[in-house]
């Protein structure tokens, strides 16, 4: 039985894959003489960068961005296509005809995509935990990560394949198998539950990404965070296309678009969207230096 | 008769029923712990998946993932013994849920006929580090319809059924064509060895039954082979004891009919000897009445004639007991005139009466022909007349018929015979049948007789298929009763048949006599009595001179004696007849014999004769054959 639920899932994958892949040749090869091209995004529930469901649907700093670009970008017909970040990974190794409205340099470069100029500013990871349980980290801030590791009393919950910075990344690979710390693929929203639940003792996540699970929640803000020792203060997230020629022109067009929109008022919120208010100062003053990189 | 039946069949329909109802038995037994069983495997099914799904679902409860919650309870689901799971955090609340959830009350009692079966498995933290204290998560249960139980039952009972219905079929077949093949037709071919076994021919060489096995049945062979052999053995020894029991009983048949023949021959010369010289004192008697006497004389005379009357009932009555004791005596069945039978016996005994002063009275009411022996019935009435006469002196004999019943052609006749003699007492009257027994021994003194008479007469009336019995009063007198069947003639009585007698005694015709005849005395007597009678008489004293003389012509009748010297009376009636035959003519011959046995008459009747006269004869008896003959010359 578990075999044939494992063998349903992988037909309706793979029927799936080829719906997808038999559409995108035909709007790629098909086009009708004055049909404009279709430009497919790929978007991932990644709330607050991109929400797609619920209450707060398209708040976030991803879908603000993407909403832009389609409405500057109208030589295209735009298709937005949901999916999960293994799923973006295997269309764009796949070389797939797909764009995604925001990606972190580390896996956009690991994919070898053509990335556009950076679109929106963002904060660094923080360690969020509950404000009850504050004394457990005491008044050390920035955190020392790995010290925090080290801590066997404490549990840490990360989302496994995500990239949170370098220095966070090389610790994680070397803690990995470290029985504090729980390295799976969750969702914000489950890891944020977990934090609630005292079952994780702390999460390594964005400032504003823990402001809106618990907004969602319908918290009273419960949780507080702490930057972490050696993490550049703000980092950026780019529109990225698929690394071939076809990508690289339609990040070009993107960048025309970005380079007349990033400058905008209304562009620049998207980026503090979510962030708590003391936050917001900081990405508005780290907002700048993105348009001047 | 009653019709064959298979065996097998037999067997299989005395045995079907039991069997039906032992595999029904059995079959619901089965399926009662198949059901249990089947629980009970459900119930560690539900265990096992619990103790295989926990692990997933307290890590998707734990990271909060309702997707794979869902997937889970779903997935648990589609496991065929679950009908229904619910998965719940540790406040109580159903995260997930799939299929179908029974409520509280559906679920009260776990016992084995409870509509579900119901596995809750507690869901609990994982200890990610020391210290750790492990908390509960929640709770996951999981639902087994009794339906599904319920389906595996009707599947196994659907293998059962099949099952057993193969193996049932094939076991009966097997079982009909082995008790077919082994037991019924070794037992059908046996009963027809057995029917057809002839043990005459196996005296010689054993008929023996083959049957290859040694079990029952050949147990059974071998006994029916044993007992097939130990049967023509006894029925060999039997066919030898039969053989020597036959040559025995021949030879002892021989040997009785040699003694019978011993009997019968002494029978007739003792007859025939004592009947000769006894013809001879009888008829010089009668002669001598003629002649003239002193009154002393003729008292002499009468002693004489009565002793030798007496002395020939005696000889008679012995030759009529040994006849009918040694069953040699033979009815005939002639018609006759009942009425005229018994006034000819009456008549004969009239004198008797008369010459003792006796009153008689003779009321025969009877008419028509009866078919019976009337000389036997004489024979009776005569003795029971004779009897009455004796032992009464004063008084009435009355002899008395009546019809007491016919029906179609028979009929049944009461002939009684009444005297007012002396009678006799009770004590007598129960043995005056038996054989040389009379009413008292001075009863033999006083009256004479051998006791025969009685004794014959019963034994006669039985022959005839009648019975005879006597009523009296000591003194006062008695009655004899004969009740005698007789076939009523469809003949009408004739004038003739009426009267003959009485034509006979009138016929006096003189006649002129040829008396064959070598004993002088007997010639000598009867020439006398014939001269007597008016007749004139020549004598030869063997058979050829009679044959000379009638030769010679002139002869009316001839009395010819039987046995003579140089040619017997039979050859000379041949020699006679004969003659007549190229001739002419015919002259009627008596044939005179001592030889009183019985079948003589009708032996010398067939060799011609016309008459017969069994000697000693009386006059009267001598004038009545004459007249008869002559008489039955005339008619024809």
């Amino acid at each position: 039985m578990r075999n044939l639920i494992r063998y349903t899932r992988s037909m309706h994958s793979a029927c799936f894959l080829c719906l997808f892949s038999f559409f995108l040749l035909i709007t790629a090869t098909v086009r009708p003489v004055q049909a404009r091209e279709t430009l497919v995004w790929s978007v991932i529930d990644f709330p607050p960068f991109q929400v797609l469901d619920g209450t707060y649907a398209a708040s976030g700093s991803f879908d603000g961005e993407l909403q832009t670009l389609t409405d500057k970008m109208p030589d295209f017909e735009h298709t937005i296509v949901r999916m999960s970040f293994a799923r973006r990974k295997q269309e764009f190794l796949s070389g797939t005809n797909i764009c995604t409205p925001g990606i972190f340099l580390a896996p956009a470069k690991e994919l070898n995509l053509a990335i556009s100029k950076p679109a929106l500013t963002h904060l660094d990871n923080r360690v969020i935990f509950l404000k009850n349980k504050a004394a457990l980290f005491g008044n050390e801030n920035p955190i020392d990560l790995e010290a925090l590791f080290k801590r066997k009393n404490l549990i840490g919950g990360m989302v496994a394949g995500r990239s949170y910075a370098p220095n966070i990344d090389a610790l994680i690979r070397r803690y990995k198998d470290s029985p504090n710390l729980v390295i799976r693929t969750l969702t914000g929203n489950q890891q944020f539950q977990m934090l609630q639940s005292g079952d994780l003792d702390y999460l390594i996540m964005f400032s504003h990404e823990a402001a809106f699970q618990n907004n969602r929640m319908g918290l009273n803000n419960t949780v507080m965070n702490r930057s972490i020792a050696g993490t550049p203060p703000y980092l950026y997230t780019y529109v990225a296309c698929t690394g071939n020629d076809w990508g690289r022109a339609v990040i070009n067009k993107i960048n025309a678009v970005l380079d007349r929109e990033r400058g905008k008022d209304s562009y620049k919120q998207f980026s503090e969207r979510w962030y708590p208010p003391e936050d917001r100062k900081k990405v508005r003053r780290y907002y700048p230096l993105m348009l001047a990189d | 008769m009653q019709r064959l039946t298979n065996l097998a069949g037999r067997l299989f329909k005395l045995v079907f029923g039991w069997y039906l109802v032992l595999a029904i038995v059995v079959t619901c037994v089965q399926l009662g712990l198949e059901y249990a069983s089947i629980r009970s495997t459900i119930s560690s099914d539900m265990v096992a998946l619990g103790r295989s799904f926990s692990p997933g679902v307290s890590d998707a409860i734990w990271t909060y993932d309702r997707t794979l919650l869902d997937s889970l309870a779903m997935g648990i689901r589609q496991t065929a013994i679950i009908t229904g799971v619910k998965i719940e955090n540790r406040s109580g609340e159903i995260i997930a849920s799939d299929g179908e959830i029974p409520s509280d009350e559906t679920l009260q009692g776990n016992n084995w006929l409870s509509p579900y079966q119901k596995h809750v498995v507690p869901l609990w933290t994982k200890c990610l580090v020391e210290g750790h204290t492990p908390h509960e998560l929640g709770r996951m249960v999981l639902y087994s319809s009794r339906n599904v139980a319920v389906e595996r039952v009707k599947y196994s009972f659907l293998v059962i059924l099949i099952n057993s219905l193969i193996k049932t079929a094939g076991l009966w077949l097997i079982f009909y064509w082995v008790i077919t093949r082994r037991l019924s037709y070794p037992l059908t071919a046996l009963a027809a060895a057995v029917s057809q076994l002839n043990v005459k021919e196996c005296e010689n060489k054993p008929q023996l039954l083959e049957y290859p096995y040694n079990d029952e049945v050949g147990q059974l062979v071998s006994s029916l082979n044993g007992m097939s052999a130990r049967l023509a053995a006894s029925h060999y020894e039997l066919e030898q004891k039969v053989a020597d029991r036959t040559a025995d009983l021949q030879d002892a048949m021989a040997q009785a009919e040699a003694a019978n023949q011993a009997k019968s021959c002494f029978l007739a010369n003792m007859s025939h000897e004592i009947r000769t010289p006894l013809n001879g004192v009888m008829g010089m008697v009668e002669l001598l009445r003629f002649s003239e006497l002193t009154e002393e004389q003729k008292e002499y005379l009468d002693a004489i004639a009565l002793s030798s009357k007496n002395l020939l009932g005696i000889i008679n009555d012995i030759l009529d007991l040994s006849k009918i004791e040694a069953g040699k005596v033979e009815l005939e069945c002639a018609d006759f005139s009942l009425s005229h039978c018994l006034n000819e016996a009456f008549a004969m005994q009239t004198t008797n009466m008369s010459n003792k002063g006796l009153s008689y009275n003779c009321v025969p009411e009877l008419c028509g022909l009866f078919c019976g022996d009337q000389l036997r019935i004489k024979q009776i009435l005569l003795n029971l007349l004779a009897n009455a006469v004796k032992f009464t002196d004063y008084g009435t004999i009355t002899l008395e018929a009546i019809l007491l019943g016919y029906q179609e052609d028979q009929a049944v006749v009461r002939i009684s015979v009444s005297d007012t003699g002396i009678g006799m007492p009770k004590a007598a009257l129960d043995r005056v049948f038996d054989p040389f027994i009379q009413a008292d021994v001075s009863t033999t003194r006083k009256f004479g007789g051998t006791g025969l008479g009685l004794t014959i007469c019963r034994q006669l009336a039985e022959l005839m298929g009648g019975r005879i019995w006597a009523e009296s009063e000591e003194g006062k007198g008695s009655q004899f009763h004969l009740e005698i069947p007789f076939k009523i003639s469809q003949q009408i009585e004739t004038p003739f048949q009426q009267h003959q007698s009485l034509a006979l005694e009138s016929s006096t015709i003189p006649l002129t006599i040829l008396l064959a005849e070598d004993n002088p005395i007997n010639q000598r007597a009867t020439e006398l009595l014939l001269k007597k009678m008016g007749h004139q008489l020549i004598c030869a004293c063997n058979g050829r001179i009679a044959v000379d003389i009638w030769q010679l012509g002139g002869v009316d009748l001839i009395l010819m004696d039987i046995q003579m010297p140089e040619m017997n009376g039979v050859e000379a009636l041949q020699a006679i007849r004969a003659q007549e035959m190229r001739t002419g003519g015919h002259t009627p011959v008596i044939a005179l014999t001592a030889d009183a046995v019985k079948g003589t008459r009708e032996r010398l009747i067939a060799e011609g004769f016309d008459g017969y006269l069994a000697k000693p004869f009386l006059t009267h008896t001598l004038a009545a054959e004459m007249q008869r003959v002559c008489a039955k010359l005339e008619i024809s």
